[in-house]
């Protein structure tokens, strides 16, 4: 079974907002990128320890490169766990993607074609990761920008298939889903009806902006106010599946703490009124 | 591993960084290529922007984003956690042909990066020094201190490297007049606070005897012989409240 945490909404969090996080009312949780956390010490770390004591952590990570077809990094998996340890986050997710290989990191989630070699690759990675932190973890669906002939699986079926195989939750951001319905032409309140509610263990929310190149497809940016679109499919899904922790995500052009806060509260109120009949 | 996706890791790398792998032909084409290629390289150029600020105020923005991006597209991270990349950026910085006329600039970058080590340092206490003041000072001599992981320091023997890092890095005003001499800099981890202080010629060679492990005289010595000037009281004095010491070893 999936674990199910009524956390509500939280904030994705950054050093510049550590001051307004640290004090804000206690039933905010907020996110951070693992990776921004893997130091012996120093302020953040302090910050986080700080922020922890008033607040539930989300640890979402970037690089483990789940998708990759080489098993985690072990020197990765150790730090990582130190920092579980350390903070007992109330969530852990990683991306259905991969950004190392050979020895280097490509600062991006690369795509993979489901395949079935992928997906046993990827069940491995996953249990390797489980094991290695002693926790369930979150896999997030990724955005896409690229049309792939190779895929063997539809996209649901091969995020219920991992989750079953490992027992790890899924993470939905469903500005990925927006924007890849968008880039590759397909409906995205189709594409979330058949979600599995049983596997959902985390909603992100966030902004998105258009292609610098001038090509017809929008990029998950982070750097802008979550769309009405966005609002409304969530909204939906809540309708469905019941109240699930919400994030709201930002990365670039971070607004002041107070504007997040704004849109942290609307998903609050969202998770109230139709959260409560799954 | 199979060798299909590991050929198809291996492809989309190097299309990435601009060749032509035909097996990939299909997905290169296609415009939403480009948006991973972009991340990429925005995001190890982001990441180099972020660590290396005081370098980014000396140069500019769109001059350090071009020299970023091209010490990126030969010097990808190692990886996820960017505060580290950067590591061999002085170095290339150095050989950099568009910043060959700025003496400094490597050395800037240098700082900057030896902040970094001082941020994420692990935590360790300061030297009690009530255990110095018991030592009767004939014993004194004979013991090595042991500096804290979260000390870091850099000298240049003819270069304002202090002024010039300080003033771009914490954004004060230009100094009306830059005595173009060697200058060092101690940076110290202090109750989550990084401190900076200019430091001589003489304190750079006795930090540097201090971490070889060597005696408290043999430190004095070596320091002494680099700077015969130095009066090693209240350099011994400033580092002590610097709280650049760990401990004391017998």
């Amino acid at each position: 079974m999936t674990t199910t945490i009524q956390l509500g909404a939280g904030l994705g969090l950054k050093p510049e907002h550590y001051l307004s996080a640290r004090n804000s009312s206690a039933d905010i949780w907020y996110e951070v990128h693992s990776e921004n956390y893997l130091m012996a010490g120093g302020p953040r770390r302090e910050w986080l320890a700080a922020i922890r004591q008033q607040h539930a952590i989300s640890l979402h990570g970037v690089s483990l490169s789940l998708a990759a077809d080489a098993a985690p990094d072990p020197a990765l998996l150790l730090r990582l766990r130190a920092l579980v340890d350390d903070i007992n986050p109330a969530l852990i997710s990683e991306h259905l993607a991969w950004s190392q290989w050979d020895g280097a990191y490509y600062p991006d989630l690369l795509p993979v074609p489901r395949t079935s070699h992928v997906l046993r690759r990827l069940i491995d990675n996953i249990n390797r990761t489980q094991d290695a932190l002693g926790r369930q973890i979150s896999l997030e669906n990724p955005t896409h920008y690229l049309y792939m002939p190779e895929h063997q699986w539809d996209e649901i079926d091969f995020l219920q298939e991992v989750s079953q195989a490992t027992g790890c939750g899924l993470l939905l951001d469903i500005n990925n889903v927006w924007l890849s319905a968008h880039n590759l032409g397909f409906d995205a309140a189709l594409w979330l009806e058949s979600f599995p509610a049983d596997r959902l263990t985390e909603i992100h929310l966030a902004g998105f902006s258009s292609d610098e190149g001038g090509s017809h497809l929008l990029i998950d940016s982070h750097d802008s106010p979550i769309s009405e679109d966005i609002w409304a499919l969530y909204q939906r899904l809540i309708q469905r599946v019941g109240a699930r922790p919400t994030l709201i995500e930002r990365d670039d052009k971070l607004p002041e703490f107070v504007v997040l806060l704004q849109e942290q509260q609307r998903a609050q109120r969202i998770l109230k009124t139709y959260g409560g009949h799954p | 591993m199979s060798d299909a996706l590991s050929r198809y890791h291996r492809a989309f790398i190097q299309a990435l960084y601009g060749e032509a792998p035909p097996e990939l032909a299909h997905l290169q084409q296609q415009p939403g290529f480009a948006v991973y290629r972009n991340s990429v390289l925005k995001g190890c150029i982001d990441a180099l922007q972020a660590n290396f600020p005081s370098l980014v105020s000396l140069t500019g923005a769109v001059f350090f984003r071009e020299m970023a991006r091209q010490y990126a597209l030969v010097e990808p991270p190692r990886q996820g956690e960017l505060i580290r990349y950067g590591e061999f950026f002085p170095a290339v910085i150095a050989a950099y042909p568009p910043a060959m006329d700025v003496l400094y600039l490597a050395d800037i970058a240098r700082l900057d990066w030896l902040w970094l080590e001082v941020f994420c340092a692990a935590p360790s206490a300061g030297l009690d020094t009530q255990t110095l003041v018991e030592m009767p000072p004939e014993k004194l001599g004979e013991c090595s201190l042991i500096l804290r992981d979260s000390a870091r320091w850099h000298w240049h023997a003819s270069l304002p490297i202090f002024t010039l890092w300080h003033f771009n890095r914490y954004h004060t005003a230009t100094p009306e007049n830059i005595l173009w001499r060697g200058e060092g800099v101690l940076l110290v981890m202090n109750q989550q606070r990084i401190e900076a202080s200019e430091i001589s010629h003489g304190a750079a060679i006795f930090l540097a005897a201090c971490r070889d492990g060597v005696s408290l005289n043999e430190a004095s010595e070596r320091a002494l012989q680099a700077e015969p000037t130095l009066d090693i009281g209240p350099l011994f004095t400033h580092l002590l409240q610097q709280g650049v010491f760990a401990g004391i070893s017998y």
